[in-house]
């Protein structure tokens, strides 16, 4: 019935699997039978042999002791195992050991001296000569000292059917920028690279901009609110904040604090939007701020403080201005500036206290900005009473080490960021002797960067590779809603090969968009870091567009699929994007200038906290995390909005000549199924009719769901067998009950009188601000009904069967899921 | 309300989502309601300190003592359970802004003396998401299944119970057992009536027909969708809606729940604890008891569970991250987390629920035995986490730590027995022991997805709810 799909062969399947397969194209397959290497038909690479048979089995009890920060660290041993937390493991593993077993005496590699006690080894005998765990290291030992490496033709590994050109650009157009494609873009992205440079084309648009900073904030949650107040901390405009100077007000103080809570993720907007390279957002030596936010900053910007300047966002390239008295005397602070790092909102979210000292804010460094989840470092049992004994754990104890020894110096780079004023820095604020110094990665910083210490942080994580992969992983949650899969932690699961294959694949993928997103394209603007592509890329691959597939391998085909639930915000937009109208409650338009400039209309579902948490979105505050799947309530909801939607949509789009609309191409509203002659008469087919309205359906099914339909399915009879019941009962009420309101539209709601596509003015009425949208032409009674009039009536019952077919439509599954 | 009259009420109401007709015959509705039991699992967020609740101890001897409390000067052993009773300005209350808000020893002694407290649990955590986790689902390592999750979703396998699983506290994985629901506050009005713009609108906006036959195909459509899953994300969401939609007659219940008005501080007021009587039966500027405005999110769970809508619910508040001004602080969430846990077991016994619900309260992890240089205590992993059910005898103690605040253990065969530390013929009660338990006597471990979630085999099973 579907016909959509297509094979995942040829550059999808290369996209995806470059990395597994390393020089896979020049590969020859399974590489010969050795001790201890898996044999049989599968071919197993030496990636994914390490990964199942070493790290996640003959190595298991070194793992503890040889992490990085680890006890065997701490004593000096030289060998190094990377947990999977730490991204590309596998390779970071595969060199560690390729270059340790090159270390040998009497012909013996050191790698298997030790596992057995021997050469005065830390952790004692942890494996016995004769296990089948030390059998599988000394082959694999024995492989790399012999400098093999097995790869694997990963053609057809995963094995599913992705959506086809059409259908992706159609999904990528309402899921990252709110809208749907024109007839001309669907063509031109029959091509590969015409649905490249369509979703190129995406990312350049008004509502991606608000989908990128939807996704920022799942990350950052920088958007919790921030009050004024912390002007106080600049002294620079107090009156922003402070009701005892003559030019305060409470708009500009509640402009002020809406302006500090959105600059983190303005300061992002404002990088992709002018094209700079995307590593300014923990790097850029400049600020990023509307009025409102220069004032408190003492920098210059010309914009009035009015409301309407909110949106105007500008670059300036100066430092915020801390102005305070101490011993009685005045002292100007420059503020140091490394993208959001140092905004006011990022560091208030990640609030440091005097034991904290930075390190909430040094994770949340870590877990956006280099893909580490340090909270993932330590699953071994920590028992800090054992500690009660050791002089400052955190820096002696491998127990405390692990975490700490990674975490505390970036935590050093948010020194003179003070810990009981959040935002006052000072650059003379010693940091904390008995912690590991300011650094990153075993790098200590450099003591004349102590004074803007978050500066030189900020520049050594945008040079970190784990930066790339990081931002990468950040997208792909918001593009494609799962978290990056996680390293599989049951060894004795029976599909545990697969989930690691799964692992792996996903793995070696984020490091090769990592990279991509890091080298950048020679001649393109930005040369590195540019955001855009990476959309593209993580759009491109499988995780976007798999569609089915074998369903008993779900291990392998970890994270994939279609169905991603839709936020709230995107739920929202998707109804625009594809009806024409948002849903609203009330009125359709309120002014809010902070909002982008689309004649302020706008959906409930994303203006109204109450209806964004109800349908599982998030406060930044509370509640952090999105519900990724429907519950009842949700259910009830995209049923509440989905039904008015489709009132006012299925009116709304008749009023439009027919080349015009989006919805009802191939009918009019006299096309019904039946007539008949008078009333005594019976019903008899419309010639044609049937074949156009279920041409419609066919329309609406690709277009709302995404589903290419046949007009002679399962799925279009249905649908055409309710218009047919619903056109049926209400005709036959009118015949049978002529003049008795049979022919109006039931309820007032669906009424057609305002013509949305044409915006929103605000008018003062009754001392009251007023949204005024311009009316659709009155219909003079007896006229036949034209484009552009108010649409009241349903003379020929079409109106209210196609408005209960919406409402099925926009209330299905593949509505409401991607 | 007794749960017939929501069944009526339901019945009446005669719209629910896509299958209305769950509740089309009350034959059929008696099985959508849940007749318990229930679980509640409420958790302290950020890290409490038992040693101002349960596990009190006063400064240790010594220059450099290991424990260290500046303001309780005396405790009482409650049979295990360690109040704190003085201080050095007189009677220790716990306190919200210098206001009496909680008395432990009272509390223990009357609406908690069936509240099984363990103490000296290791949770074997310094972080407090893997804090969060491990007391969740009892696994620190592996992200499991909430115990609240499990207990619904077993739940959902005997009856579709509509919003099983409650969520609101800070881990709710599901591990798809089971779908997540969030009480919608004041939208219940608009979703009871999904067809209808607005309870006062006249006229709905679809014609009887459209939306029985918008219902009918529905299911068919579902149906034929499911043929179509094949890849883990589709399957997992569409399993999700398919569940969820079969949970429409939650909202009209949920009308009567969110309709209902605030209960009676009278009906409380003997069983606050004398000190704090005046402060808690005070109203508050909505109008509302301060005792009945506390008791309002939990309020909303124990109706649920009452209109057998709900199975299991997550419950969190936070402030008990006291690394600065430690003893006011931790006094300020303690008073007002104790004391809504003191609501939920009156509340549970006036509407009928206290022999059906089981509560679990837990933190990510304790706090320090001695200050830091700001006045706070940091994190600590040794902890307490009471339990209160049918079949689980309380007014007792498992457990204990010494004087420093450090765990013992307690021996395998019998848990009464506590053992040093050094014994390791003894065993430190891990989360893992505690869900284990729970599970057994939820019945949990019968179902038969359990075996996909393991706990850690190190951690075998240990009868402190024997």
């Amino acid at each position: 019935m579907r016909r959509t799909s297509q094979q995942i062969s040829g550059r999808h399947a290369v996209s995806l699997c470059a990395l597994v397969l390393g020089s896979a194209l020049g590969g020859a397959g399974c590489g010969e039978e050795d001790e201890g290497v898996a044999s049989g038909a599968a071919c197993t690479s030496t990636r994914e042999y390490f990964t199942t048979q070493i790290y996640g089995k003959a190595m298991q009890a070194c793992i503890g002791c040889h992490s990085p920060g680890g006890i065997a660290e701490t004593k000096g041993a030289k060998f190094k195992i990377f947990r999977e937390t730490w991204p590309d493991f596998v390779s970071a593993n595969l060199d560690s050991m390729r270059d340790y077993a090159k270390l040998e005496i009497d012909d013996v590699p050191v790698l298997l001296r030790k596992p057995l006690g021997e050469r005065d080894h830390g952790g004692g005998a942890v494996l016995k000569e004769d296990s089948e765990d030390f059998k599988l290291l000394r082959g694999f030992v024995q492989e790399l000292r012999r400098g093999e490496e097995r790869k694997c033709d990963a053609e057809g590994q995963l094995g599913v059917q992705m959506l086809g050109n059409r259908a992706t650009a159609r999904k990528a157009a309402i899921t990252l920028a709110g809208r749907y494609p024109t007839d001309e873009e669907l063509a031109s992205a029959a091509t590969d690279q015409g649905l490249a440079e369509f979703v190129l084309k995406l990312t350049n648009e008004e509502l991606f901009y608000d989908r990128l900073r939807e996704i920022w904030n799942d990350a950052l949650l920088t958007e919790r609110g921030v009050d004024a107040g912390v002007e106080s901390a600049y002294n620079n405009a107090p009156w922003l904040h402070n009701d005892r100077y003559p030019q305060y007000t409470s708009d500009t103080r509640n402009w002020t604090s809406a302006s500090v809570t959105e600059e983190p993720m303005r300061y992002i907007e404002f990088v992709v939007r002018n094209n700079l390279p995307f590593s300014d957002v923990v790097n850029g030596n400049y600020v990023v701020a509307n009025p409102f936010l220069a004032a408190m900053y003492g920098l210059p910007h010309d914009a009035p403080l009015i409301p309407e300047s909110f949106l105007d966002w500008r670059r300036i390239d100066f430092s915020p201005v801390q102005n305070r008295e101490e011993d009685g005397a005045a002292k100007t602070t420059g503020m140091p500036v490394a993208g959001v790092l140092s905004t006011p909102a990022f560091l208030t979210r990640w609030e440091t206290t005097p034991t904290n000292r930075g390190r909430k804010r040094a994770r949340i460094v870590l877990k956006n900005f280099l893909a580490t989840d340090i909270f993932k470092f330590a699953t071994r049992p920590v028992d800090s009473t054992a500690l009660t004994s050791i002089q400052n754990p955190t820096l002696n104890s491998a127990m405390c080490s692990v975490c700490h020894s990674v975490i505390d110096p970036i935590a050093g780079g948010f020194r003179g960021f003070g810990e009981n004023q959040l935002l006052r820095f000072n650059a003379d604020d010693n940091w904390h002797d008995e912690m590991l110094p300011p650094g990153i990665n075993g790098a200590d910083m450099p003591p004349e960067s102590y004074g803007n210490a978050l500066m030189w942080l900020g520049a050594q994580v945008a040079k970190d590779r784990r930066f790339g992969i990081s931002v990468a992983q950040v997208m792909y949650r918001g593009i494609v809603g799962d978290d990056p899969i996680a390293f599989p932690q049951d060894k004795d699961a029976p599909d545990y090969a697969d989930r690691v294959r799964a692992y792996n694949i996903q793995n070696d993928w984020f490091v090769k968009l990592g990279d991509d997103f890091a080298a950048g394209t020679e001649g393109a603007t930005p040369p590195k870091y540019d955001l855009r592509r990476l959309v593209v890329a993580i759009v491109d691959s499988a995780y976007f567009r798999a569609e089915s597939g074998d369903g008993t391998k779900d291990a392998l085909h970890d994270g994939l699929g279609q169905g991603r639930i839709l936020s709230p915000e995107m739920l929202g937009r998707k109804y625009r994007a594809t009806t024409g109208l948002y849903y609203f409650g009330g009125e359709a338009a309120s002014k809010n200038e902070r909002r982008a400039k689309d004649g302020f209309l706008r959906s409930d579902l994303v203006e109204d906290r109450d209806w964004r948490l109800v349908y599982g979105g998030i406060d930044s505050g509370d509640v952090t995390k999105r519900t990724e799947t429907m519950s009842p309530i949700m259910i009830a909801t995209s049923q509440y909005t989905g039904a008015i939607v489709a009132c006012r949509a299925t009116s709304y789009d008749f009023t439009k000549p027919t080349a015009e609309r989006r919805l009802f191409r191939t009918v009019e509203l006299t096309t019904t199924p039946f007539t008949r002659a008078n009333k005594d008469q019976p019903l008899v087919a419309v010639p044609d009719a049937e074949k156009k309205i279920r041409d419609t359906i066919v329309h609406l099914f690709f277009r709302l769901l995404g589903e290419t339909v046949d007009p002679r399915s399962e799925e279009v009879d249905a649908v055409y067998g309710l218009f047919v019941d619903v056109w049926r009962d209400l005709e036959e009420f009118e015949v049978n009950n002529p003049n008795k309101g049979g022919q109006n539209l039931t309820n007032g709601r669906c009424v057609a009188e305002n013509d949305w596509d044409k915006g929103v003015r605000f008018e003062t009425r009754d001392g009251r601000l007023q949204a005024v949208f311009e009316r659709l032409r009155d219909r003079p009674d007896d006229a036949a009904y034209e484009p552009g009039m108010r649409l009241a009536r349903d003379e020929n019952f079409t109106i209210r069967s196609w408005q209960a077919v919406m409402t099925y439509l926009l209330t299905d599954y593949r509505f409401t899921h991607e | 309300m007794d749960r017939r009259d929501f069944v009526k009420l339901a019945g009446f109401a005669g719209l629910s989502l896509f299958f209305p007709t769950v509740l089309g015959r009350e034959a059929h509705a008696d099985a959508a309601v849940w007749g318990g039991p229930y679980f509640l699992h409420m958790h302290a967020a950020g890290g409490w300190d038992p040693t101002m609740l349960c596990d009190a101890k006063v400064t240790a001897e010594g220059v450099t003592p290991a424990y260290e409390n500046r303001l309780i000067t005396e405790v009482a052993d409650m049979n295990g359970v360690v109040v704190p009773t003085a201080t050095a300005e007189g009677k220790f209350l716990l306190r919200s802004n210098g206001n009496p808000v909680e008395d432990p020893q009272n509390f223990f002694a009357t609406v908690g003396r069936d509240v099984l407290v363990l103490n000296g649990v290791d949770t074997q955590t310094n972080n407090h998401d893997t804090g969060v986790q491990g007391l969740a689902c009892g696994h620190n390592d592996v992200e499991l299944p909430a115990l609240a999750a499990l207990f619904a979703g077993k739940v959902s396998r005997q009856i579709n119970v509509p919003m099983a699983f409650l969520a609101g506290g800070q881990y709710n994985r599901t591990g798809d057992v089971v779908g997540i629901s969030r009480f919608p506050g004041d939208k219940v009005a608009l979703l009871t009536e999904p067809y209808k713009a607005s309870p006062q609108d006249d006229k709905a906006l679809l014609s009887d027909v459209a939306v029985r036959r918008i219902t009918e195909l529905r299911e068919a459509r579902i149906s034929r969708l499911a043929a179509e899953t094949s890849l883990p994300r589709t399957k997992r969401t569409f399993n999700a809606f398919r569940d969820a939609a079969k949970g429409g007659a939650s909202v009209n219940l949920l009308k009567a729940v969110a309709g209902a008005p605030d209960p009676s501080i009278d009906a409380f007021a003997n069983d606050l604890a004398p000190d704090t009587r005046a402060y808690l039966t005070a109203p508050v500027n909505n109008g509302a008891a301060r005792f009945v405005d506390l008791g309002r999110p939990l309020e909303t769970v124990l109706r649920c569970f009452q209109a057998g809508v709900s199975a299991s619910a997550t419950f969190a508040q936070g402030g008990f991250d006291t690394h600065a001004d430690h003893d006011n602080s931790q006094g300020n969430a303690l008073s007002t987390f104790l004391a809504r846990f003191r609501y939920v077991l009156l509340r549970a016994q006036q509407l009928g629920l206290r022999d059906k619900l089981y509560v679990m309260v837990t933190s990510d992890f304790g706090r320090t035995p001695r200050y830091n240089t700001g006045n706070g205590k940091d994190h600590w992993n040794v902890t307490s986490a009471l339990l209160a059910g049918p079949g689980i005898r309380g007014g007792r103690a498992i457990g204990r730590t010494d004087e420093g605040h450090k765990a013992m253990r307690v021996a395998r065969g019998n848990v009464s027995q506590v053992l040093p530390d050094r014994d390791s013929s003894g065993v430190r009660i891990h989360p893992a022991h505690i869900h284990r338990e729970l599970r057994r006597v939820l019945g949990v471990d019968q179902t038969p997805f359990i075996d996909q979630f393991p706990l850690p085999a190190t951690d075998e099973a240990l009868p402190l709810l024997a």
